[in-house]
């Protein structure tokens, strides 16, 4: 078969009775579809958030009551300069969210450099945010020798946002880079 | 934009243009699952555009830039049978494929059209639905001249492997 027949072939289909759509399922679903992607994509960084602000509070309500003074408002600050980096980088994906008329290439650029940023601000996270505010954090404790409760609740803290972070970076998006670079190498290669 | 006159024009783009997507599920999803995932997911995509819609390109062109990018990312997922967010009991079928007597040439063709990667399917759905070299490059972001050798490629591809059909048959 010739490709001019093929062609011939391909414009006899008729492609609109091919399928039969349930279309007040479709409208449930796509409403349901659109919250479920907003929740999904919302959880890590919206819990970071949550994780961090609770940190920053906790120590400058230390600094307040226990009157300690530099070295915990110094911790809050990081804290918090912490969530208003990742409330600036949620932003930022948002808004390049909205785009839809990008090209093929366009949008595998795009979806590869926002997986880069995710997984440098996980890497940040884990090696440069979380082991100096850690050393910070446990050095202050054993040096005013903090309560059970206390060891155990930022202990928990760390842990929780270090294994959400590293679960994140290495189950979602290094597989993911690897598949979108193996794409753009397919589409851009001749 | 209102929701109600975001949703009026979801429903117009969705009866005037169902065949373009059904060929892009078609070529991009092999199990009724899937297909029904992935239709969803275009559907999703679709909607969310509306908003974004200048009527700088054709809507058949915008909806299908929208459909194959849809496709491409959907088709890097590792697991595409169940949404990890949807429960197997909330899973509804969507779409059915209706059981009219078909030409075997185009399940044929729409075989053919599975076996190429990701990319090269888009491009040949793009070509046998007639658009140019031109409109191709401008929707794949890649010089004519790369869409030109691509094109060579699968062309012959098709055209040797449909031999094989025809002496199977």
């Amino acid at each position: 078969m010739e490709f001019e027949e093929m062609k011939k072939v391909w414009n006899e289909q008729k492609g609109e009775t091919m399928y039969a759509i349930n279309e007040s399922a479709l409208h449930r679903s796509v409403t349901r579809k659109k919250n479920a992607a907003k929740r999904r994509i919302n959880t890590v960084e919206v819990s970071l958030m949550i994780i961090n602000s609770a940190c920053s509070i906790f120590l400058l309500a230390d600094a307040i009551i226990d009157k300690e003074g530099f070295w915990d408002y110094a911790g809050a600050v990081m804290m918090a300069l912490t969530v208003v980096f990742l409330a600036f980088f949620r932003l930022r994906r948002m808004r390049n969210e909205q785009i839809f008329d990008r090209t093929m290439l366009g949008e595998l650029d795009h979806a590869i450099a926002s997986n880069d940023s995710i997984i440098q601000i996980a890497t940040i996270m884990i090696y440069y945010y979380l082991i100096p505010v850690g050393i910070f954090s446990f050095g202050k404790m054993v040096y005013f020798g903090a309560s059970l409760e206390k060891w155990l609740l930022i202990i928990g803290m760390f842990a929780l946002a270090f294994f959400l972070v590293r679960w994140e970076r290495k189950v979602l998006h290094i597989p993911r880079k690897r598949s979108l670079m193996a794409l753009k190498k397919k589409l851009t290669e001749e | 934009m209102k929701e109600s006159e975001q949703r009026d024009i979801f429903n117009e783009w969705l009866n005037g243009y169902r065949a373009l997507l059904f060929k892009v599920i078609r070529a991009y999803a092999s199990t009724e699952e899937d297909q029904n995932d992935l239709f969803q997911e275009v559907c999703m995509q679709m909607y969310r555009s509306i908003p974004n819609f200048k009527g700088s390109s054709a809507v058949s062109t915008w909806l299908y830039r929208i459909a194959l990018n849809t496709a491409i990312k959907w088709s890097t997922r590792e697991r595409k049978h169940v949404d990890s967010h949807t429960e197997v009991g909330n899973m509804v079928n969507i779409l059915k494929s209706n059981d009219e007597p078909k030409d075997e040439r185009i399940s044929w063709l729409y075989d053919q059209i599975k076996q190429l990667n990701q990319i090269d399917r888009s491009l040949t759905l793009l070509l046998l639905d007639g658009y140019s070299y031109k409109e191709m490059s401008d929707m794949m972001g890649i010089s004519e001249s790369n869409i030109g050798v691509k094109i060579h490629r699968i062309k012959k591809h098709l055209v040797n492997n449909s031999k094989q059909y025809e002496y199977g048959v």
